[in-house]
C-alpha cells in the first residue's frame, strides 16, 4: 500500500524548483531593470501571477484525500479497464 | 537599477536620448505561447473525455492528474516570466556621447557593451518582411571602423527614425568633439554571467 501523499513530496520539490526560478527572474528585474514605475510593476505581475498559480493548484489539490493508501495495482486498473473491460 | 539621469561612467552634460526596447510584437508573441500552453490541458481532458477516460474519478490518476496540472501551470508561468525578463532587460541606451547595448540572454548571461558616437562609422537601418512594414519595426547596425563586431539593434520601433536621431547625435558630437574617425577602437565590451 502506497500513501497518496508520496506524491506530495515530488509536487513540493518542484514548486520550490519553479519558485527558485521566480526568485532568479525577481533578482534580476530588480537588481538591471530600469529605475522607474514599470520595474516595479513587472514585480508585482511575477509575484501576484506566481501565488494565483499556486491558489489554483492548492484550490484543486484540497479536494483529494491525501490520506488514503493504494495498492501498485490500482494504479494500472485503469488502463486495463479501457484495453480489456471484462479483465477486470 | 539603470537609471537614465545617472548612467556609469556619466560624463558631464552627457543626455539620454533613446531608451529603446524591442518591439510590443515580441510581448504579443509570448502572450500567443502563454494563451497556446495554458490551453493544451484542457484540450487534452476534451480528448480524453471523447475517448470515455475519465483519469479524475481514478484513485490514483485523478490525484496525480491535478498534481500534474498544477506543475504544469507552475513551469508554463516560469518560462514565460523568463522569456519576459529576457525581452525586459533587453535595451539601448543611446545618449548624446555613447551608445550602450545591454544583451540579456536567459537569466544568468548579460552583456553591455558600450561605444562612443565619435567611433562610429556607419548607421544602417533595415526593415524585412509584410510585418514589419506594416508594424514599422525592424533593425539598426551600427558599425565603427575595424570593429569585428557592429552593434545590433533588433526588432525595435521605427528603425528610420532611430537612424535619424543617432546620425543626429553623431553630427553634433563631431561638431563638439572633431572627427575621431582613423582613431584606434575603443570599444569596451564586457561580459557578465552570473
Amino acid at each position: 500500500m502506497i500513501p497518496l501523499w508520496y506524491l506530495l513530496i515530488a509536487y513540493f520539490a518542484l514548486v520550490a524548483l519553479a519558485f527558485l526560478f521566480l526568485f532568479f527572474n525577481l533578482f534580476d528585474i530588480s537588481h538591471f531593470g530600469l529605475q522607474n514605475g514599470k520595474t516595479s510593476i513587472v514585480l508585482a505581475v511575477y509575484t501576484l501571477s506566481f501565488l494565483l498559480v499556486l491558489l489554483i493548484s492548492a484550490s484543486l489539490l484540497i479536494t483529494i484525500d491525501w490520506g488514503e493508501s493504494i495498492q501498485i495495482s490500482q494504479i494500472t486498473d485503469i488502463i486495463l479497464q479501457r484495453i480489456s473491460p471484462s479483465s477486470l | 537599477m539603470i537609471n537614465l539621469k545617472n548612467l556609469p561612467n556619466q560624463q558631464r552634460g552627457e543626455v539620454t536620448k533613446l531608451f529603446l526596447r524591442r518591439h510590443w510584437l515580441i510581448v504579443a508573441e509570448i502572450l500567443g505561447y502563454l494563451l497556446t500552453l495554458v490551453v493544451i490541458p484542457f484540450i487534452s481532458m476534451k480528448f480524453l473525455t471523447f475517448a470515455e477516460i475519465d483519469p479524475l474519478s481514478d484513485i490514483f490518476w485523478g490525484p496525480v492528474t491535478y498534481l500534474l496540472f498544477s506543475v504544469y501551470l507552475l513551469f508554463v508561468l516560469v518560462i514565460i516570466i523568463t522569456q519576459f525578463t529576457d525581452y525586459y532587460l533587453d535595451t539601448w541606451i543611446v545618449t548624446t556621447e555613447r551608445i550602450i547595448n545591454i544583451e540579456q540572454r536567459g537569466l544568468f548571461t548579460r552583456t553591455i557593451s558600450e561605444l562612443h558616437l565619435n567611433q562610429i562609422q556607419d548607421v544602417t537601418a533595415e526593415r524585412k518582411g509584410i510585418l514589419s512594414m506594416f508594424l514599422n519595426f525592424g533593425q539598426v547596425y551600427i558599425q565603427t571602423a575595424g570593429a569585428k563586431e557592429r552593434f545590433n539593434f533588433k526588432q525595435i520601433h521605427n528603425p528610420e527614425g532611430v537612424k535619424q536621431v543617432i546620425t543626429g547625435l553623431i553630427n553634433d558630437d563631431k561638431r563638439r568633439h572633431g572627427d575621431a574617425s582613423g582613431q584606434s577602437s575603443d570599444q569596451n565590451h564586457s561580459e557578465t554571467t552570473l
